[in-house]
């Protein structure tokens, strides 16, 4: 019996591990770029070449310190938002195509799958600002609230349009049909949809210019003001799983996940989303925060309206294309 | 493997078996080795002090090498730097945040301001040394300390946190480097002053209403000066399109009461309730005429020559006598 559910969680066990490992070094890899864009070196001295021990004295350090709880706050909430928010992003990741043999990704709904999970991350959010009884906490999420439901309806009719298109909401049928040539290249439909996933995926993970909820010169550090300790580690690694699941996405379903210009292979998509992290990155450290008005105008009279044009436009092209 | 060995080699030792290098290290260490390694500074600074510490943090000394990234929260942070002087009035939020932050947490003072008080600690208003209200962990001296200081204390901080004690006292000597380059600096003269008198205190409203038709719309400053005989306060108008200035001043003599400004010139409203809490001049017609700078329940005018330096009401000043005896002790 104990045998079994050791093989049978073996592949879950290694995928987790070495999904938290990737995430580790991309707060490394985050560090250096920001580092190198402001001319300076980033972490260097812990771990000789380059700080390379730097995420493990960071989670070790987070694991030693005190666990504070302000004593006003609901204990039973405050312990659960960072778990939720860590259990979900991680468990996006079981429907991501990241192993190429993982089964979840023939299921003819994988997709929409991850999208209803991965939004359940605002749940963890919202419950955890507002059980600390802290008033940045609770006006941060608040913004958080606002912010991620709304951009969700464009995320989600951007990510609908190659669907159309292809005719399947499975990541296998997506990444099949990306064999010869990649979705971002088809013509018109392509880039727009890709530009309206790459706006509203920055402001789905919370970064800038829209990271309206952590902002420090309003709102302290926003949701997670009164976490420390290893509660805090949880959030610090869960907004970055989330980022990793979202460049994960954005490389399969625009730029062919693991189809290469020669090879066909799983690092392939690790490789993609690694540049496609440091495009977001790039971006993080090069724009200026908007305010939360501007956030909820620009999408609620730009970004939507847009990507309901763009989605009949496709439905028009696979009527066409299909019927006649 | 060799350039792994070395990097490891300050959290435990290796030992060479046939065909494997066996790791081993004890928990206190490896922990002793994080905290170390990940220091992570409360985001705030008090005076002249915290830009130098700013310049610490970006491109040229780059305190992120070491693993040190500012937290917003107190609750994430592991260090507290008190670069600056520290003010009565700052020293109750410093308790504040230092109780709010996550233990382990230590505190580097740095600047002599931070450490004793420097050339402000006989002031009414400012705690002479940060150890009055927290424990300190190293201190940084210098006005200001130079980048390299503030990394050298940090490091010191770090050896104190990987031989695993932590002593209350401990000094950074800066071996020699406070070396000051004195140049002469030249005094500005002002130039454009077109009138300089003194009012009678009935005339003010009429005399300064009276300016303020013919342009002068830009009141610079109210000051007061405490003569013996009583108390002077000084104005100065200024005409921003002639770049021309004029100054008055009206001689209170005993009384405390004179007309406010406020009505003509906005700015005047701060300045006036600056004065009134410094000095303890109340002007009428003023809309809001309490404390600005001093905590409300403050006694008596600091500024006044009667002002008695002993009827502090703060917990973090020293009394009289404690001060004369810290002060012969050193
Ligand atoms: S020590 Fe010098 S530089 Fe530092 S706060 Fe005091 S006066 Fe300013």
């Amino acid at each position: 019996m104990f045998i079994e559910f050791l093989s049978f969680s073996k592949p879950i066990f290694q995928s987790i591990t070495t999904l938290i490992l990737i995430v580790a070094y991309l707060v490394w890899l985050e560090r250096k770029i920001a580092a190198r864009m402001q001319s300076r070196i980033g972490p260097y001295l812990v771990g000789k070449p380059h700080g390379w021990l730097q995420p493990l004295a960071d989670a070790l350090k987070l694991m030693s310190k005190d666990d504070s709880k302000p004593s006003s706050s609901d204990s039973l909430l405050f312990n659960f938002g960072p778990i939720w928010v860590m259990v979900v992003s991680l468990s996006a990741f079981a429907l991501l195509p990241f192993y190429f043999d993982n089964p979840m990704i023939n299921a003819s709904l994988s997709l929409m799958l991850f999208i209803a999970i991965s939004s359940l991350i605002i749940v963890g959010i919202f419950v955890s600002g507002w059980s600390s009884s802290n008033k940045y906490s609770l006006i941060s999420v608040m913004r958080s609230v606002a912010q991620i439901i709304s951009y969700e309806i464009p995320l989600v009719i951007s990510l609908l349009i190659p669907c159309i298109l292809i005719g399947s909401l499975s990541f296998g049928d997506i990444i099949e049909s990306q064999k010869n040539i990649w979705f971002i290249f088809s013509p018109g439909l392509g880039q727009i949809s890709f530009v309206i996933f790459f706006i509203s995926a920055l402001a789905e993970g919370n970064r800038i210019p829209f990271d309206l909820s952590e902002a420090e010169s309003e709102l302290v550090s926003g949701y997670t003001t009164e976490y420390s300790g290893i509660k805090f580690a949880l959030f610090y690694l869960a907004e970055y799983v989330h980022l990793f699941g979202i460049s994960v996405l954005g490389s399969i379903i625009f730029f062919g996940g693991p189809h290469g210009p020669f090879i066909t292979s799983n690092l392939i998509i690790v490789i993609k989303s690694l540049v496609f992290f440091t495009f977001i990155v790039f971006v993080r450290w090069s724009f200026f925060r908007i305010r939360i008005d501007q956030l909820l105008r620009f999408n609620w009279s730009k970004l939507i309206p847009i990507s309901f044009v763009v989605l009949l436009i496709a439905c028009l092209t696979k009527y066409f294309s299909e019927f006649n | 493997m060799g350039n792994v060995e070395k990097s490891l080699k300050d959290i435990g030792s290796f030992t060479k078996l046939p065909g494997a290098n066996l790791f081993t290290t004890s928990t206190t260490k490896l922990f002793n080795w994080a905290q170390k390694s990940s220091l992570w500074p409360l985001s705030f600074g008090l005076a002249c002090c915290a830009i130098e510490m700013m310049a610490t943090f970006a491109s040229r000394y780059d305190l992120d090498r070491l693993g040190m990234i500012t937290r917003a929260s107190p609750r994430q942070s592991d260090l507290m730097i008190i670069a600056g002087t520290v003010t009565i009035k700052m020293a109750e939020r410093i308790k504040t945040l230092y109780d709010q932050m996550a233990s382990p947490k230590w505190v580097i003072a740095a600047g002599s301001c931070a450490i004793s008080g420097d050339h402000y600690r006989h002031i009414y208003s400012v705690v002479p040394g940060v150890d009055w209200v927290i424990p300190v962990d190293v201190y940084v001296p210098g006005c200001p300390p130079r980048p390299e200081d503030f990394i050298e204390g940090i490091m010191e901080l770090q050896n104190l946190i990987s031989n695993g004690k932590i002593s209350p006292t401990y000094n950074v000597s800066t071996g020699g480097k406070n070396q000051i380059d004195i140049k002469k600096t030249k005094t500005k003269k002002q130039k454009n002053l077109i009138e300089n008198k003194f009012i009678n205190k009935n005339e003010l409203l009429n005399y300064a209403s009276q300016y303020k038709n013919k342009d002068f719309l830009y009141l610079k400053f109210i000051t007061a000066t405490d003569f013996e005989e009583g108390l002077t306060l000084t104005y100065v108008i200024s005409n921003t399109k002639l770049g021309e200035d004029m100054e008055f001043h009206v001689n209170l003599g005993n009384s405390l009461e004179i007309d406010s400004l406020s009505e003509l010139f906005v700015g005047a409203d701060w300045q006036e309730r600056e004065i009134y809490d410094l000095f303890g001049i109340s002007f009428s017609g003023h809309p809001n005429l309490k404390r600005i700078m001093m905590p409300e329940d403050w006694i008596g005018h600091p500024l006044k020559k009667e002002y008695d330096m002993d009827t502090h009401n703060s917990p973090y000043r020293p009394t009289r006598e404690e001060y004369e005896s810290w002060k012969t002790k050193l």
